[in-house]
């Protein structure tokens, strides 16, 4: 009993790191239909930026985070402007290839730059785990989850109540009618990307507490599972991605302790390829047929 | 109020638009009519700015506009019914409307505008929060209108506002579109329904492949030889 | 020699040249084993490629999980020839065939959740399929787990004791192979099945509705992906020698999709090219090796950048009608009989005078609660032409897809011809004989005018995608018959001229007038039109009504019609349904729809109905 509670919780730490970099796959997919393949990578760029605040600069813990936000939103910024924008009236195909061109330059940049060595991310907090009932939970683990969760809340509101976020919901539905109201649509994808990349910053950062391990490719997988995490819940559906999040993290650890390390991946897309055929719009999501 | 001086638009190798030149007074009900593909929606999105013309000017209020992005314009005072509706499915009708009203901040009015919507569209506000893609065409075309009058235009353009719409509906929205501007709103319609866009506008426009070839007054196009062969069906 | 010959001696020649060049090079030693190896990299990437432009690009379905049947292929294959004792020239062959067929069977697996799924989420489960299939092979015994398969056969030092002629024997023997896939997938996309595949692509609810299974074209098309990928796979096995399950991750599958996209989606040229090139790079740059995949990626971005379609698009490189020539070829030196031309077209030469050729009994639909139509009963004599009208949200609409089965209803029957169809599929209740178009326009756009038709004719015609492969006299003899059908079909709408002209790029009027087309090629019985005049005015209108009356006469069938324009509706309609809030309130003649009080109150309106009487 103790083991699956330490697990649930292990999985719920996890789970609500995929939650924050899905949030922002799920945004930017919303509005512009793209699976951003260079969205994993950005947690890459976050975590790189967070090692050399902390160890070549030696400053502190929160101007590393607040460095990471900084840096990874200039770089996703970047990348919409250059690699994305162009291509908004091409295939859609077109611009997930540039989207895989995008994560290979990162990474072979990073490759170049820092070596393919993995970096040691230094402990920044050294708080006593909590005991109960011999159930740990460690303090990193209230942080993320607590972090995440109101984040989450923090942006569903802003989605629904603000102005800009009504704007976001506007232009995800139809960019030119969105214009026609007085919408910059230019400005709102923009602004997706910048909010989708401070939540990777921020991720990346929680991630490193997790696994302080840095290394070019350190963002692939995390990547492609928050992605995961996004579809299960419903693409474009915030809410959907805490979810989808949770759940990718619960069932990966419980697989982990029960079944096999090597099967966990195999678990976690079985559960996808499930819900997916139950409910083809992911777990959140809703069914809308084409009108015919 | 709106100048469009010889205006050619392309679409690829394809003229859409040969040198177009018309004017919109204000207080006026205006209306383009023409065949599909004459170039109706073409001008209006040209003037929006949805494409961008290769030459000619548009002048709004004596200004420019042509380089003007389309989201510019709402706040200029010029608002448009796209085709088709065009109504955000996913949004709920009131916050459709709060989408009208983007480029505006003074709540207060903001609110007052959304009453007068309501007077002139009571259905609306019986389903004010219910998602737009659950109503049905003429409610949506209703909202298309709602939404395109709370950014207080004074110049609103509305195109195709009849399609897909029963006798009795396109009755109604009619009289709507005389209301709104016998408060004040000036029109410009775009309509393949002739009978009903002549029968409404001061004056009216026929295009044929790109090209204005007749213009006049509502009432005497109605009597034209040509015009009733062509677009009244005798 | 004519033209045709001409072209095709040439294809046929240019890959021959090709053959020996590199033959000959090798035999030299002018291409040492290293590039031999290369080269035979390049035929199993040009065998990836092209495969998954077969889902990718003629399905239009985005695959990112193509390496895993690459890697059951390889895996199945390799066990096989490990396991048979047999002489290795046998066995290879044998071993692809089972690689290629255990990968199919896997295809067709992953292909049935394709059945519900559209788009993105599809490409996830491709994804998430690709990525178990990997793991599964790490934790098996007989794969060898993660340190995978080694000391497979290596073909270029087994097929003979003598390394040159081996090697020499295992190029010949992987062109051939790869020759063939090329060949077959153009027959194959060129023939009334690949025909289905694109439709799917271009609008998959046309396509159901013009009497094409879609389910079962998009489980053909992953199951042929599938089993070219395995076949790669087996080559691959026995190209290395060793086989790993990272060596087909997720970012295999992303590499062949890029190449395909980069040639271009749905050229299968464009995929060969790119196949070529981006085997090759990584070669020429491997000089500065710390730089070549950013060098790579820039290329990549630029490419997309510059190029969004890719290198071709959608178009072919000349080599496309190589096989249909070399039957040419084939016939004149053995003059072979000629096949004979074989017409489609059967007219149903049933008389049903008197007699409804459609009718519905209390037919009703409700959704969760909702009724959208309830207690409808209306019936169609033979010839006739009925108008269905009414308010918006009438249910209109939602009668024309309890007809043809995009709803199944929840109550009454629908007969056809003295049968019941309700609960039949929407593509057999085409074939059974309801065609219909659609209120906005769905049309194949990118398939000419020509080819929007043809595909209407796939219910009835039968040549297998067996003899679409082949080219043989079946599939010869139909597709001539279907393409006369479908020129005169044409040439009564008067549309001969555009039958080359992308539907897409018709204008509108044309549009409307090729669906209709397209709708009476399936031969039905009855006629549904939705909309035919919206967004028309007067004149195009009355020419409208012209047509319809023809297609009445020509083609003896019944139309129901769902209309605004009154003057239209109340001009041709023998008969009139009206619809209120998904009931019957209505029908009758035009003169007595027009005087009823509660259809003035409900649709009509007061104005309306005096015109309209003053009209008449």
């Amino acid at each position: 009993m103790n083991l699956f509670l330490n697990q649930l919780i292990n999985g719920l730490h996890v789970g609500s790191i995929y939650a924050l970099i899905a949030l922002g796959y799920t945004m930017v997919y919303g509005i512009v239909k793209l699976i951003n393949f260079a969205h994993g990578d950005i947690i890459m760029v976050g975590a790189y930026t967070a090692v050399i605040v902390l160890m070549t600069l030696g400053w502190s813990a929160p101007v590393a985070l607040l460095a990471a936000v900084v840096v990874c939103v200039i770089f996703g910024v970047l990348i919409e402007r250059i690699a994305y924008k162009p291509l908004r009236n091409s295939p859609r195909i077109s611009s997930l290839i540039t989207a895989i061109g995008v994560s290979m330059l990162l990474q072979n940049a990073a490759l170049l730059i820092f070596g393919a060595q993995p970096q040691p991310f230094p402990t920044v907090l050294n708080i006593e785990p909590i005991k109960l009932n011999g159930i740990q939970i460690s303090f990193v683990t209230l942080l993320t989850v607590g972090i995440s969760a109101v984040l989450m809340i923090l942006l569903q509101g802003f989605v629904i109540g603000s102005k800009a976020g009504k704007a976001m919901r506007a232009a995800s539905e139809d960019y030119t009618t969105a214009q026609l109201m007085g919408i910059n649509v230019n400005t709102t994808i923009t602004l997706t990307f910048a909010i989708g990349c401070a939540l990777a910053g921020i991720g990346s950062f929680l991630f490193c507490m997790a696994y302080p391990a840095v290394s070019p490719t350190m963002g692939s997988l995390p990547g492609l599972k928050a992605f995961i995490a996004a579809v299960l819940g419903g693409i474009g559906i915030i809410p959907g991605a805490m979810l989808g999040g949770f759940v990718m993290g619960v069932a990966e650890s419980l697989t982990k302790a029960y079944i096999s390390t090597t099967m966990s991946d195999a678990v976690v897309y079985g559960i996808l390829i499930l819900v997916l055929l139950v409910k083809p719009t992911g777990l959140l999501g809703k069914t809308t047929s084409e009108k015919v | 109020m709106l100048k469009v001086q010889d205006i050619n638009l392309f679409y690829g190798a394809i003229q859409a638009l040969r040198n177009i030149n018309f004017h919109v007074q204000p207080g006026e009900i205006v209306s383009l009519i023409g065949a599909n593909g004459a170039g109706k929606s073409s001008i209006l999105n040209a003037i929006s700015g949805v494409h961008t013309i290769s030459s000619g000017e548009i002048l709004f209020e004596d200004q420019s506009i042509k380089k003007l992005p389309p989201f510019r314009l709402v706040g200029m005072g010029l608002s448009q019914v796209p085709e088709g509706r065009r109504v955000f499915a996913k949004m709920s009708v009131h916050e459709n409307l709060e989408m009208g009203a983007f480029t505006r901040s003074d709540t207060p009015g903001i609110d007052l505008d959304m009453e007068r919507i309501f007077a002139h569209f009571p259905r609306l506000k019986e389903r004010r929060k219910q998602l737009a893609g659950t109503l049905s065409g003429g409610e949506q075309q209703m909202l298309a209108m709602g939404r395109a009058m709370m950014s207080r235009p004074k110049l609103l353009m509305m195109d195709e506002p009849s399609m897909g719409l029963s006798p009795l509906l396109v009755q109604e929205i009619f009289d709507i579109i005389r209301e709104i501007n016998q408060e004040g709103t000036t029109i410009l319609l775009v309509e393949q329904n002739a009978q009903m866009a002549l029968s409404l506008a001061h004056r009216a426009y026929v295009l044929e492949t790109g090209r204005i070839i007749k213009s006049g007054a509502g009432q005497a196009l109605m009597q034209d030889e040509d015009v009733r062969k062509a677009y009244l069906g005798g | 020699m004519n033209k045709k010959t001409k072209s095709l001696s040439l294809n046929l020649l240019a890959t021959l040249a090709l053959y020996l060049l590199i033959t000959v090079l090798i035999a030299s030693g002018a291409i040492n084993n290293y590039l031999a190896n290369i080269i035979i990299t390049i035929c199993i990437t040009i065998i990836m490629t092209s495969s998954l432009n077969v889902t990718t690009g003629l399905l239009g379905q985005l695959a990112l999980g193509h390496a895993g049947f690459m890697a059951i292929g390889a895996y199945v294959s390799a066990l096989f020839t490990k396991s048979v004792a047999l002489d290795f020239g046998l066995s290879l062959p044998l071993s692809l065939l089972v690689g290629g067929l255990v990968a199919a069977l896997f295809g067709m697996l992953i292909g049935i959740p394709a059945l519900r799924l559209e788009g993105d989420y599809l490409a996830i489960i491709t994804l998430g399929f690709g990525e178990i299939i990997r793991v599964i092979i790490v934790n098996l015994d007989i794969t060898g787990g993660p340190r995978g398969l080694t000391r497979i056969t290596r073909m270029s030092r087994a097929f003979s004791d003598d390394r040159l002629l081996s090697s020499i024997i295992a190029f010949t023997f992987v062109f051939t192979i790869t020759a063939l896939i090329i060949a077959s997938i153009f027959t194959l996309g060129r023939s009334r099945h690949g025909r289905a595949i694109i439709s799917i692509r271009e609008n998959a609810i046309a396509a159901e509705a013009t009497g094409i299974p879609t389910t079962r074209y998009k489980l053909l098309a992953f199951t042929v992906a599938a089993f070219y990928a395995g076949i790669a796979g087996g080559l691959f096995a026995h190209q290395t020698s060793i086989i790993e399950s990272r060596m087909f991750d997720f970012n295999k599958s992303i590499e062949y999709l890029v190449m395909v996209v980069l040639g271009g989606m749905g050229s299968i040229t464009g995929s060969i090219i790119s196949s070529i090139v981006l085997v090759s790079l990584p070669e020429l740059l491997r000089g500065m090796d710390k730089y070549r995949l950013i060098i790579y990626s820039v290329l990549l971005i630029m490419m997309m950048l510059f190029r969004p379609s890719g290198l071709l698009g959608t178009r072919e490189f000349s080599m496309i009608r190589l096989w249909e020539r070399l039957e040419v070829l084939w016939k004149r030196i053995f003059r072979r009989h000629e096949a004979q031309t074989k017409m489609p077209f059967q007219p149903r030469y049933d008389v049903w005078d008197d007699k409804p050729v459609l009718e519905t009994h209390s037919l009703g639909i409700s959704f969760g609660g909702l009724t959208a139509a309830e207690k409808i009963d209306i019936c169609l004599m033979n010839d006739e032409i009925v108008g269905l009208i009414g308010p918006n949200g009438a249910g209109k609409t939602t009668v024309f897809n309890l007809l043809t089965g995009v709803y199944t209803p929840t109550e009454g029957q629908v007969i056809l011809l003295g049968n019941p169809i309700q609960g039949k599929m929407t593509h057999q209740i085409t074939a059974d004989g309801i065609a219909r178009t659609f209120q906005n326009i769905r049309l194949f756009k990118s398939l000419s005018a020509l080819d929007n038709i043809k595909v209407a004719f796939h219910s009835r015609m039968q040549y297998s995608p067996i003899s679409a492969i082949i080219r043989d006299a079946k599939c010869q003899s139909e597709e001539r018959g279907i393409d006369i059908r479908a020129r005169e079909l044409l040439r009564v709408f008067e549309m001969e001229a555009q039958a080359d002209v992308p539907a897409g790029s018709l204008p509108y009027g044309q549009q409307r007038k090729l669906e209709i087309c397209r709708a009476l090629a399936s031969n039905p019985k009855v006629l549904l039109l939705d909309e035919p005049a919206a967004g028309m005015n007067p004149s195009e209108t009355a020419e409208l009504m012209q047509t319809i009356k023809t297609i009445r006469s020509q083609f003896s069938v019944a139309i129901l019609l769902i209309e605004h324009d009154m003057k239209l509706v109340m001009g041709i309609c023998e008969r009139i349904y009206v619809l209120n809030y998904g009931r019957v309130i209505a029908h009758g003649t035009p003169e007595e729809i027009r005087n009823n009080k509660e259809v003035i109150t409900a649709y009509l309106g007061q104005d309306q109905a005096h015109t309209e009487a003053s009209h008449a």
